[in-house]
């Protein structure tokens, strides 16, 4: 097996400055890794040379290089492997699997793939399947957290070189004096309650839409917003807290001479960079918050800026749309559309009760709403809500007064497809009798059977009823159907410029741009140049893939497509089975940035309780 | 062939020509049996035709086809007489119906196998539940288009209702006393019931007509001639047998050259002549001389359809 050593690129670059002088490696090797070059030191002196020598595991000298410049090392059949030290301060990292933006847990459902086959995770759990070479991934652990290592060498070994210990700038001492104090801690606290106080809110909120309302989340755009809301807000601490303990940890020194006691396993899971996608996440759903916000403003600036046109208009519009054309709508449907000569009494039924319903409306809740005075006032809720909330609750504040406002359209699709769904099944059934077959519930299949001639007549007799009446129910279902469909996708549309306000990954986006290294979507290895007749290969960071990054939006675009814009929602209009608004599916993807139950108040409390600064700590 | 596999194979399960059935035999295994069949069929094909074709028996396949055409006249005939002429259905329903009772009388105890009190009752009411709505039905239709889909589907109703009872009975010498006698032996289910889809045709075709009908005691009565004349008395009467198929031709011929003219019932005379005469005739001559004899290979050597266990 050949062996790796990864050397920094900063390193390559000193040792090709430092000429004429006898030079050792110095690497770190943990259980399962690769060498890691860590240090590169002078080995003239005898002084070094003892103590280079007497150099504990995991710490070794792999090479010596001599006054000519020619390295000799120690290891058979090796590679030089050149990365470039990933900033920690920056929160730069090298990860071999790309970086999830949503949460781990919702991760398997959410595969479509493995949506697919049910068995995946049988598969997976099979040894065959299963890496067992972790050295890669350990030796990534140990490159992500370099400079700490680096730092721990020369703290063990402090006789070596002189590691440039940050020199504390004045902000810094006044941020660590500061920190000290009490007014600091008094803030701290005053934050912790607020932030508590909002949070038991929020989460009360949240129980109370949950279990108080029954079903207002599968009705109402708004309800699911402020659950949205509420649920994003319990999530804060628990994601600060995360964050937090990621800093920390970045703050702590590997110490391997205590660890060897522990077979010198990394512990990965504790390895900072872990939490950076929490830290991603956080700052991308604040942001939205702002952004969302932001948006809010101006499409409240655009609405008092045109209210009268818009309460015109709608008014208007209201009255026209929902009133006068299915008024019209109902008479044509009635009066033999298109030359088409319909059953004059079942149209005629139908018209009549479908008459009766627009009335209904019309007099409970189209006049009211169509009212120009009323239709200011709530103008003039959703520029505030929009200034104040943000524009997706302005968004979805409309959308719940256009489901109100198409309720009776609803009732018109409901009752032509109660209607037709029947009508076509009683069909299809009586065709079989018709043919003399009949379905077989048992084997599930149609099968021959003989009937008596009571039994014909009655079932001829009932085909050829329902037959004369089916294209009276068709044109009424059809003409009713478009029309709900129509609205149907108007609430498609609506609803996911909300989502996409709700979870664009802005954040995510931004830093692809600002800084790739931050959202790894992988490595590359690849060769770099010739040193001594010997490739150099060199690590980089692939960065995160655009559609990678889009992949819940994708997914619940996909999803979206399913449902309203496929063959299987064309041959369900056919059928005559509901097409109904899924609200549900379409926010379901929303909630991947969340957990699926929000911790618990008291468990926020205690956790963040204990990141509050504390008197009798001593800060290092 | 050197390990012998036809020695095998004859102790195990002798292979057949079933696709669906999973066989010790490989995938390009070729029986025997096969080429024995095909010199068999080589040696037939070279002699003389072996099966003789039973002239009589196409005749009266093809005579068949003629009398359930007589027969659904009928339903042309009265549907005419209410429409056209106006005359009182209940007279006509009246008439038929103690025809009905008349014949079955005759064959009293096995009418009430056929139509038992809770059938006839569920028929009566059945009319007379749905006859005022199937008069409201096809207001708003053009009658052309009536008459155009009850002529479309009395020609599938002929063609289902005589192909479905083709076939001919498997003892000749019961057939043969069917076919002397006038009347049915009503328990007997093999050979005079027709499908149920030409049952239901015929009740489509009955209903589509009836919707025309101006009155709800019209729509009854017609429904319930047609049922009887069409329905009913076929399964009681052989209306194959000359003496049935001399009386309804010549009720037939009389009601088209009184109503329409007799130059027209010449022409459609000399046309069922010909048909009854001629065409038995044509069928015979290609049968002997152009009918491929190999069917039989086919029959045995092609993949079939599965059976799926049906009733």
């Amino acid at each position: 097996m050949s062996n790796y050593i990864f050397w920094p690129s900063e390193l390559l670059r000193k040792e090709i400055s430092i000429s004429d002088q006898v030079l050792c490696l110095v690497a770190i090797k943990l259980k399962e890794t690769d060498y890691v070059v860590i240090s590169i030191e002078n080995f003239s002196s005898s002084s070094s040379k003892e103590l280079l020598n007497s150099l504990t595991s995991p710490y070794s000298v792999i090479g010596v290089r001599d006054m000519n410049g020619d390295w000799d090392i120690s290891l058979p059949g090796f590679t030089i492997v050149e990365f470039e030290i990933p900033k920690f301060k920056l929160m730069e990292f090298y990860s071999i699997e790309p970086i999830s933006l949503i949460l781990s847990e919702h991760e398997i459902e959410n595969n479509k793939v493995f949506q697919k086959f049910p068995n995946i995770e049988k598969i997976m759990g099979y040894e065959r399947y299963q890496c067992k070479n972790y050295q890669l991934n350990n030796t990534i652990d140990i490159i992500n957290a370099y400079t700490a290592n680096r730092y721990a060498f020369h703290n063990t070994y402090a006789q070596f070189g002189h590691f440039e210990d940050d020199a504390m700038s004045i902000i810094g001492i006044i941020r660590k004096w500061y920190t000290s104090t009490a007014i600091y801690r008094g803030l701290c606290f005053v934050l912790y309650m607020i932030t508590m106080i909002v949070c038991s809110l929020s989460y009360s909120g949240y129980i109370f839409i949950r279990n108080g309302i029954p079903k207002i989340l599968s009705l109402s755009s708004t309800a699911k917003q402020i659950d949205l809301r509420l649920q994003q807000i319990c999530y804060f601490p628990i994601q600060f807290i995360k964050i937090n303990q990621s800093k920390a940890l970045e703050e702590t020194i590997p110490n391997y001479q205590e660890q060897r006691s522990n077979s010198n396993s990394v512990r990965a899971k504790e390895a900072p960079y872990k939490y950076y996608p929490d830290y991603i996440r956080f700052y991308n759903t604040l942001w939205l918050i702002v952004n969302d916000i932001s948006f809010g403003l101006m499409l409240g600036a655009v609405l008092k800026d045109n209210h009268d046109l818009i309460i015109n208009s709608l008014s208007e519009v209201v009255t026209t749309t929902l009133y006068d054309k299915m008024i019209n709508l109902t008479y044509v449907l009635a009066n033999n559309p298109f030359g088409i000569k319909l059953n004059h009494e079942l149209a005629s039924f139908l018209s009549e009760l479908f008459y009766w319903i627009i009335e209904f409306s019309y007099n409970s809740l189209i006049k009211f709403t169509s009212d120009k005075e009323k239709l200011s006032v709530f103008l003039k809720i959703v520029t505030k809500i929009s200034c104040v909330l943000g524009a997706s609750f302005a968004i979805s504040l409309v959308i719940d007064f256009f489901s109100l406002l198409f309720f009776h359209l609803y009732l018109f699709y409901h009752i032509s497809r109660k209607l037709y769904h029947w009508q076509l099944n009683t069909l299809i059934s009586l065709f079989y009798l018709f043919c003399g077959k009949k379905r077989n519930v048992l084997r599930k299949r149609i099968d021959y059977d003989y009937f008596e001639l009571d039994e014909l007549l009655l079932g001829t007799l009932l085909f050829i009823i329902l037959t004369f009446l089916m294209p009276t129910v068709l044109s009424f279902y059809a003409s009713f159907a478009v029309i709900w469909v129509s609205t149907v996708y108007i609430h498609v549309i609506l609803n996911s410029i909300v989502s996409l306000i709700n979870h664009f990954p802005l954040f995510a986006f931004l830093l692809r741009i600002k800084d790739p290294k931050r959202l790894p979507g992988g490595i590359i290895l690849s060769p770099k140049h010739h040193k001594n007749g010997r490739i150099i290969l060199s690590l980089e960071n692939s960065p995160l893939k655009v559609n990678n990054m889009f992949k819940p939006f994708s997914y619940s675009m996909n999803k979206m497509k399913e449902y309203y814009f496929s063959m299987k929602t064309f041959k369900s209009l056919l059928g005559g089975s509901p097409i109904m608004i899924q609200m549900n599916e379409m926010y379901d993807v929303l909630y991947l940035w969340l957990p699926e139950e929000p911790m618990s108040i008291q468990e926020t409390m205690t956790q963040l309780k204990e990141c509050l600064p504390r008197k009798t700590e001593k800060l290092e | 062939m050197a390990t012998n596999p036809t020695d095998k194979i004859m102790f195990e399960k002798p292979w057949s020509r079933l696709l669906w059935i999973k066989q010790k035999y490989p995938d390009n295994y070729t029986d025997p049996h096969f080429i024995h069949f095909m010199e068999k069929m080589k040696k037939r094909r070279e002699g003389p035709p072996v099966i003789d074709y039973d002239f009589s028996q196409i005749r009266k396949d093809i005579l068949k086809f003629y009398n359930i055409f007589l027969n659904s006249c009928f339903i042309y005939i009265s549907f005419t007489l209410i429409y056209y002429y106006r005359i009182d259905a209940r007279y006509l329903a009246g008439t038929v119906t103690l025809i009905t009772m008349i014949v079955s009388t005759h064959k009293d105890k096995e009418l009430t196998s056929l139509l038992n009190v809770k059938s006839s009752l569920i028929i009566i009411f059945t009319l007379l539940t749905l006859s005022p709505i199937l008069r409201s039905l096809s207001m708003t239709t053009a009658s052309d288009s009536i008459w155009t889909v009850s002529f479309w589907i009395n020609i599938i109703y002929i063609l289902t209702c005589a192909t479905s009872s083709l076939s001919p009975s498997p003892h000749e010498e019961e057939s043969k006393i069917q076919e002397q006698s006038i009347f049915y032996d009503i328990n007997d289910h093999s050979n005079n019931k027709p499908s149920n889809l030409a049952t239901n045709l015929l009740l489509a075709n009955v209903a589509m007509l009836a919707s025309r009908l101006d009155t709800t005691t019209d729509v009854f009565c017609f429904l319930l001639t047609a049922i009887q004349v069409n329905i009913i008395l076929p399964r009681i009467i052989n209306i194959s047998h000359k003496k049935v198929a001399t009386i309804s031709s010549m009720i037939v011929y009389m009601f088209v050259g009184i109503t329409i003219g007799y130059r027209i019932t010449m022409i459609f005379l000399f046309l069922s002549v010909s048909y009854t005469v001629l065409v038995p005739r044509l069928f015979h001559y290609w049968q002997i001389n152009y009918r491929r004899r190999d069917y039989e290979i086919l029959d045995l050597w092609d993949p079939r359809t599965p059976m799926v266990d049906c009733q």
